[in-house]
């Protein structure tokens, strides 16, 4: 894409918006429409613009295969910590009271990291898609 | 004590993402077998709390009923739990060598972390108290088992998968939208909520509408007679071990579900009289149970005759079902554990003995009697369990079957049960035919059969004989739950 002038200028006008947007429908998922999932596509719909105006190689030089494989197990594994910290100190799972003195606050922080971690496993799980319709998922 | 229904499913839950890490096949297969054996006494442990007790109920977050979500956990939930988790870790147990022979080295991995969530899958639907995560629960078992299906490394797997995905999605969007419908009509997508509401909303046809969807979604997922046809498909070209659990596990979850919803949940407007649609039920099954015992005795191919004769037995237990009498509910759970135990032991010598091929003909059973004493004497005794012949598990179960057409309306139609029994006796003497009365040996029978396999079939063949003798186990957990359905039904 090198000779395209005009993709390449508005991408990358674009995709700062695009991440923009998708850190705001990430933030405010809690208390107006969106959430983890919506902002999860939303940022990975940028990155795989990113890769498709300017190269695979570039991308993978960012987010590996390896690295998004990564990071999709950490955003799961964020959800279920948050989920077993009620267990351990011997209220219900999932039960945000647990992670902070102030029940309203750690509601707050609760429905925080549980939306991070199904935002970072759902964009990965965008990015992997993207990369394995181009064979570099290989056999994933 | 009280947090063991959510351990069940967020053990295993935990322990996914940290396969994903380690990737190490070994180290991969070892937790997941010990995470197996933990949820395994886990589930023990919630049985014998709920069977002396009554059910536990667990919100989650803290958040009471009909806002928050609930799992509930009474006597059929721990029933089908338990026999589901013991298959699924026999299975696992003996899957080591088989799966390398036939899955690519760079997804075993994978392999084991689907096999996980497709049984999380499971524990959830059975737990769960809210019609909607039972839908969500039903798509994770059904996504991860698309995978499990198209990993082998045969010619038509990854066109079984697709089959299964498009025959498997629209049975999903059936039941989703009847669970639109039902919570459009009460507002409300808690179990118990719903079966207090949905007596008092006012019936109009779009809830038989849902009614409708919600059959038709649930006889795809148990293979109900005239939407059978994924089944035969699955079995026959998935990785013989997958095989192995979906035929103990995969379909039992649709009976399952269909005991809920229509007997549990909507029983207030009991569904199931509206239109005769129980007596439409029982014909088409009792149809299907004649055409696939037909299909059975004339297969070549053993897996698919062990598959049609799954359709059969599935016929069977959805008849006893529609007899709408507490017996019939009887004998259809004894006949879900039985069968459950029967075909998984069946279809797991076949996948320890025939690690290469993809179809195993009945020729290629030909003196295996003498080169396999012991799994072969196992595969005799399971398959007279198939036919339902004493000190087998499945005569206990064919006897409360008869007992119970016996008893209702429909007795007539014990003749055909008894003719397909008959029948049955057909196929399985065409194997132990070969198995013991042909000479020719062939080589593709593999010699190396690690001692774990071994102890897996014996343990499933020893299981047949004592539910076989000792019948309280079942049949008295199985009169309990149908006490107790019926006795909600009453009031």
């Amino acid at each position: 894409m090198k000779h395209h002038t005009i993709p390449r200028i508005v991408t990358k006008l674009i995709i700062p918006l695009i991440l923009l947007f998708g850190l705001y429908i990430q933030f405010h998922g809690d208390y107006s429409a969106g959430g983890g999932f919506q902002a999860g596509v939303i940022i990975a719909s940028g990155f795989i613009l990113y890769n498709i105006i300017f190269g695979l190689e570039v991308g993978l030089s960012i987010l590996s295969i390896n690295m998004t494989k990564n990071l999709m197990a950490i955003g799961i594994l964020l959800y279920i910590a948050v989920g077993f910290m009620g267990i351990i100190q011997g209220l219900n799972f999932l039960e945000y009271n647990a992670l902070l003195d102030s029940s309203k606050q750690g509601q707050l922080l609760g429905i925080f990291l549980v939306e991070l971690g199904v935002g970072l496993t759902v964009s990965n799980v965008m990015i992997l898609i993207f990369y394995s319709f181009n064979n570099l998922g290989g056999k994933l | 004590m009280n947090q063991i229904p959510i351990l069940i499913i967020t053990l295993p839950l935990l322990l996914t993402p940290i396969l994903l890490l380690i990737r190490k096949i070994n180290i991969v297969y070892v937790l997941t077998l010990v995470i197996s054996l933990i949820n395994i006494i886990l589930i023990l442990t919630l049985g014998i709390e709920v069977y002396n007790n009554g059910n536990i109920i667990y919100e989650l977050g803290g958040w009471p009923a009909p806002i928050g979500i609930r799992l509930n956990a009474d006597l059929l939930s721990c029933y089908f739990l338990t026999f589901i988790n013991v298959m699924s870790f026999l299975c696992l147990v003996s899957s080591k060598n088989i799966i390398k022979h036939q899955i690519h080295e760079d997804n075993l991995y994978l392999f084991y972390i689907a096999w996980l969530l497709c049984n999380i899958g499971f524990s959830g639907i059975v737990l769960t108290d809210d019609i909607f995560n039972l839908f969500v629960f039903l798509e994770i078992s059904s996504l991860s088992s698309y995978f499990l299906i198209s990993q082998a490394n045969y010619k038509g797997s990854l066109l079984a998968a697709i089959q299964y995905l498009f025959i498997g999605s629209i049975g999903a969007v059936f039941i989703l939208l009847a669970i639109g419908i039902l919570y459009a009509h009460t507002g409300t997508l808690n179990m118990h909520d719903l079966a207090m509401k949905i007596g008092q909303a006012k019936f109009s046809k779009s809830i038989i509408f849902s009614l409708g969807l919600l059959l038709a979604g649930i006889g795809i997922k148990s293979a109900l007679f005239p939407l059978h046809g994924w089944l035969i498909k699955t079995y026959a070209y998935a990785p013989s071990i997958v095989t192995t659990y979906f035929s103990g596990t995969s379909t039992k979850i649709g009976i399952y579900i269909l005991l809920r919803v229509f007997l549990d949940i909507l029983n207030s407007i009991s569904p199931l009289e509206y239109y005769k649609l129980a007596q439409f039920i029982l014909f088409i099954s009792l149809l299907g149970v004649l055409l696939s015992t037909f299909y059975a005795v004339k297969q070549q191919e053993v897996k698919k005759m062990l598959a049609y004769s799954s359709v059969a037995q599935l016929g069977y237990i959805i008849i006893a079902i529609m007899l709408l009498i507490p017996d019939g509910l009887t004998a259809s759970l004894i006949h879900v554990v039985n069968h459950s135990i029967i075909k998984t032991g069946l279809f797991l010598i076949i996948a320890i003995i025939f690690i290469n091929n993809q179809n195993v003909m009945i020729e290629d059973l030909s003196g295996l009697g003498k080169k396999y004493p012991i799994l072969m004497s196992c595969f005799v005794v399971l398959g007279f369990g198939l036919i339902g012949l004493p000190i087998t598990s499945g005569f206990i179960s064919k006897w409360y079957l008869v007992t119970a057409m016996l008893k209702s309306e429909y007795w007539y139609f014990t003749f055909i049960v008894l003719l397909t029994s008959f029948m049955t006796l057909f196929y399985v003497w065409a194997l132990i035919e070969k198995i013991y009365f042909a000479t020719n040996n062939n080589s593709s029978a593999v010699n190396n059969i690690s001692i774990y396999q071994i102890f897996c079939v014996i343990t499933l063949t020893i299981m047949t004989i004592y539910l076989g003798l000792e019948t309280s186990l079942t049949s008295g957990i199985a009169q309990n739950i149908s006490s107790d359905f019926y006795r909600i039904i009453e009031k």
